[in-house]
């Protein structure tokens, strides 16, 4: 993003639309620090700009990782990454891919709201690879594509890229629950952002979750909310 | 190459931040088709599932992607059904947002009985959502996704009171600064609730956003968050 500093009439209506507060007044008008931008399009989108001073640029690659992982609207047909994240639990009636015996867990790194480097996130994956544990990265997640067998982004220049969020997926046999949450949770203590923590399961009694699988989780150290997602099951070949 | 880059998808229904006053009001049911096992002629039971979801009228409605003319498509925004209908794919993302546990009821029962095979996500509180599916039918539920929370360097977080509004957009889009900022105005009075919780909701390309729980949310909140701040 760019603000066209010949246009701008620094009224700083933009600033607050920015979620990784990145517009900042200089000079009587407005401009974007290109670091901290995650290129989301917010701004552009916001309708604050009075005078159309805020562009959208071509990004070439890296810095059109920001995009792709920041902004919904961003068709890309150039990196071959299909999304930030994959369809997850959201067909498994559908896809079955998560049955009693795996759980899923994903670890949205920089949300809620506070971004991210992407050297952050290979920190996570690089991490998890080292712990040996039988954890199975999604194929078509896009963080699993662009890593390779240590968990290192194949290409060490995208480590600088900031993005609104990304998500780590993982299929995970039930009896590894805890020690992969006990290494989450060590994983949690190196880091530099926030990320919001995921959890799929098939493993429920009646409309209930499994008592076993509820103290798994509470003995490795986490709550869960009373909030979630639940696929009701309507979805058929 | 791998294929295209055609939405961000990710669990942005999830980690919706608050209590449960206002939680109670606050659903989104999700519907799409799985690409390349169910995905083939999907684009008109997806449009019938929109119409169901209007016919209720709902809190927001809106799709991953955009419209034809490259908007966001979603009714927050202004874009009308069917402006979004056109904009409807095989692989298309839609949602409704509604706020009452009996609507999403009667949204379930119709999707039941059109059986377009097409899944559909509910996020909500567990406990209301369940109440809501029918004993007769197992094996509902099928699978859940749930919250385990938020972690790591928690202390740039803002406060609960921002990240209850702003959780509501799971992509990121509606800014902590912004709801901060529009909240210390409605509580001097200088904007109403509901113009700044409209303001919120166009900021949430996809549609999943509450605009009425924002409302009350900022009604709830704003007078606290001008004494915290002055």
């Amino acid at each position: 993003m760019k603000i066209d500093p010949t246009v701008c009439t620094g009224c700083k209506r933009c600033i607050p639309y920015c979620p990784v507060g990145a517009i900042l007044k200089t000079d009587g008008f407005c401009e974007i620090d290109r670091d901290i931008c995650v290129e989301c399009g917010v701004c552009y989108r916001s309708g604050a700009c009075a005078v159309d001073a805020i562009k959208m640029e071509k990004l070439e690659y890296p810095r059109i990782l920001r995009s792709l992982f920041s902004d919904p609207l961003t068709v890309h047909k150039l990196t071959g990454i299909p999304g930030r994240g994959t369809a997850e639990m959201k067909t498994n009636d559908v896809t079955n891919r998560y049955t009693p015996e795996y759980v899923g867990i994903a670890m949205e790194i920089g949300r809620p709201g506070i971004s991210t480097s992407l050297g952050e996130v290979e920190k996570v994956t690089r991490r998890l690879i080292m712990s040996g544990l039988p954890i199975e990265f999604e194929p078509d997640n896009p963080i699993t594509i662009l890593i390779d067998e240590k968990g290192e982004f194949k290409d060490k220049d995208i480590r600088k890229e900031r993005v609104l969020s990304a998500i780590v997926e993982m299929r995970i046999p039930y009896d590894f629950i805890k020690p992969v949450l006990e290494t989450i949770r060590e994983i949690s203590e190196e880091l530099d952002t926030v990320f919001s923590l995921d959890f799929i399961t098939r493993n429920l009694e009646g409309k209930k979750l499994s008592g076993d699988l509820l103290a798994l989780i509470n003995e490795a150290g986490f709550e869960l909310k009373i909030n979630g997602k639940t696929c009701v099951g309507y979805g058929r070949r | 190459m791998r294929g295209l880059w055609e939405a961000v998808n990710v669990t942005h229904t999830l980690h919706r931040e608050g209590e449960s006053d206002t939680l109670k009001g606050d659903f989104v049911v999700l519907a799409m088709a799985h690409k390349g096992i169910n995905s083939e002629g999907a684009r008109e039971k997806l449009r019938k599932i929109a119409d169901i979801f209007y016919s209720y009228n709902p809190a927001n409605l809106g799709i991953m992607g955009p419209t034809l003319d490259g908007d966001p498509a979603c009714l927050a925004r202004g874009v009308s059904l069917d402006e979004i209908k056109e904009a409807i794919h095989d692989g298309t993302i839609l949602h409704g947002v509604f706020t009452d546990r009996n609507i999403v009821k009667n949204v379930l029962d119709d999707l039941k009985k059109e059986n377009l095979g097409i899944s559909i996500v509910v996020s909500g509180i567990f406990e209301e959502v369940f109440s809501i599916l029918n004993d007769s039918d197992p094996p509902f539920p099928h699978t859940l996704n749930l919250s385990l929370g938020v972690h790591g360097k928690t202390q740039y977080l803002p406060e609960k009171e921002i990240l209850e509004i702003s959780t509501m957009c799971g992509h990121g889009l509606v800014s902590h600064h912004l709801v901060k900022d529009r909240m210390k105005k409605v509580a001097k009075g200088k904007l109403s609730a509901e113009k700044a919780a409209r303001d919120f909701a166009s900021q949430c390309v996809c549609g999943i956003f509450n605009p009425e729980r924002a409302k009350i949310l900022l009604e709830k909140y704003a007078d606290k968050m001008i004494d915290d701040s002055e």
